[in-house]
């Protein structure tokens, strides 16, 4: 018998039980779920939303604690969790028994204006669903992503598809046939199944069983109603339909995006929905941007450098990334040094594609505590000697120090990468930094003189 | 406040000047938030909204 994972309503349970969310009772206006998710110290569950009779919760990625916990995997381990489950991959399977089907509307039913779609950041487009696991059929293989959708109407949203991804290739194909693509939006699933939805991985590998590896336990899907693509079978809301074969013809955003910054005014496809399936007491997951969306590629990215390092042959102790860089272009690497292994790993580290910024430290430095992490900085490095830089390597248009804007069509931008070694130098003794130790700090403690 | 009451109200604001929906929105405090986005869908159906450069919204020309 094949072990079941907890639904999402499972984990939000657990995350109330362990005191990890702040649950408010008086009723609010939607227009302020996403100021309360940012300024609240947990994630919110609004129990009463004005006009609306489903209860949203936000905020539940927007730090590294926030994630583990929602995970329930250990802060330090986010990388090699991910990668341990990613290879040992778990097919989804098809079940009968489908909560996220116990209400279905369809046709003139079908009514975003029902969900508690929330405005999120000041410049943005209109109301976002920004947590939905966008699935769709290529061939045999079921892909499955992330995706912004912007509403438009009561049956029709917008989605971003400028990027280069599997599912624009896809929709891509389609259009060239004049055929609308099925697809399905999963809203309200287990924090593993977006974080896989949100990894693009390798061509061929279903995302969503890299989510089974990662659980333990396949994830359960049913087929839609109104189209042949499947939902997550616990999911709270469900939304199915296709994206229409009109092209990059219809405006989208701007987007407060995972960088932190806006995004442009797009042209993109639409989304025109067939139903709504959803739970009779549904809860919307509201994916509060920057940093519930960064957060989601930390445990990925972590895990890519791992593995490049290792390959690399470093001794790998820790890695993290951080949260300013958006969880992606900034990383902190402990290892256990050899003489030249510093270099080494800021090398392999910024080989890859992401990696804007690589910092190297030795074991002793905690990668989680900035003031350690700054204190090797300082004193364990010579800016001459122990920083280097890479000009002219692949950038991403995202980022405006590579001045995207000067860019002819089409051409890619390039930008400048940075390594710094904070080990401690060859040739000079560790115990030059051989920290102070306060007296009796191991065998006194406030809580005894309470 | 019914929908179509709010819809002519967006676009007598959205005549004004262009705006982010947030604009719009901060002008429409009186205005249920489930009604403000069938006002909205119901502009969209009609196709007359337009953005300029900046992405804020303003009415299509006819």
């Amino acid at each position: 018998m094949t072990p079941a994972r907890p639904s999402f309503r499972d984990t939000l349970a657990r995350l109330e039980r362990e005191g990890r969310v702040r649950r408010l009772r008086k009723e609010v206006d939607a227009r302020h779920l996403s100021a309360l998710v940012v300024k609240s110290a947990l994630p919110v569950l609004f129990e009463r939303v004005r006009g609306f009779d489903i209860p949203v919760v936000g905020g539940l990625f927007w730090n590294r604690a926030r994630l583990a916990a929602a995970l329930g995997w250990p802060e330090a381990e986010l990388g090699t969790r991910f990668a341990a489950g990613a290879s040992a991959m778990i097919e989804p399977r098809i079940v009968g028994d489908a909560p996220a089907q116990e209400v279905v509307q369809t046709g003139r039913d079908v009514d975003l204006t029902e969900l508690p779609l929330p405005l999120l950041a000041e410049k943005d487009g209109g109301p976002y669903i920004s947590a939905g696991v966008v699935m769709a059929r290529s061939g045999e293989r079921l892909n499955a992503g992330c995706y912004r959708l912007m509403y438009r109407t009561r049956d029709e949203t917008g989605i971003d598809l400028v990027t280069v991804c599997d599912l624009r290739r896809l929709y891509e194909a389609h259009l060239a046939r004049q055929q609308p693509l099925p697809i399905s939006v999963s809203i309200g699933v287990h924090p593993i199944e977006v974080l896989s939805a949100a990894y693009k991985a390798p061509p061929g590998v279903s995302e969503m069983a890299i989510a089974g590896g990662l659980h333990g336990a396949p994830v359960p899907l049913v087929r839609g109603r109104t189209v042949d693509v499947p939902v997550i079978a616990d999911a709270e809301i469900v939304l199915e339909g296709h994206l229409l074969p009109t092209g990059w013809t219809e405006d989208e955003g701007p987007f407060g995006e995972f960088a932190g910054m806006y995004g442009d005014l797009k042209a993109n496809p639409v989304f025109k929905l067939t139903a709504i399936t959803r739970r009779r007491d549904p809860v919307f997951h509201l994916l509060q941007m920057p940093w519930d969306n960064a957060w989601l590629g930390a445990a990925a990215t972590e895990a890519q450098v791992w593995n490049a390092l290792k390959t690399a042959g470093v001794d790998v102790v820790r890695v993290a990334v951080t949260e300013g860089s958006a969880c992606r272009w900034s990383v902190i690497a402990s290892i256990r040094k050899r003489a030249g292994g510093g270099k080494n790993a800021l090398m392999a580290i910024l080989a890859l594609p992401d990696t804007k910024h690589a910092l190297v430290v030795d074991e002793d430095v905690d990668i989680f505590d900035p003031t350690q992490v700054e204190w090797a900085r300082t004193f364990r490095v010579q800016a001459d000697r122990d920083v280097i830089v890479i000009a002219g390597a692949q950038g991403k248009h995202v980022d405006p120090s590579v001045r995207p804007w000067e860019l002819e069509h089409g051409q890619l931008p390039m930008t400048a990468k940075m390594g710094i070694d904070a080990t401690i130098p060859e040739g000079i003794p560790p115990a030059f930094y051989e920290r102070i130790k306060h007296v009796w700090v191991d065998d006194v403690t406030p809580d005894d003189y309470e | 406040m019914s929908v179509e009451g709010v819809a002519e109200r967006m676009t007598a604001l959205l005549h004004e000047q262009p705006q982010t929906f947030y604009e719009l929105l901060r002008q429409l405090d009186d205005v249920e938030y489930r009604t403000i986005l069938q006002s909205w869908g119901l502009l969209r159906e009609r196709k007359v909204l337009a953005r300029d450069e900046h992405g804020r919204y303003l009415v299509r020309s006819t």
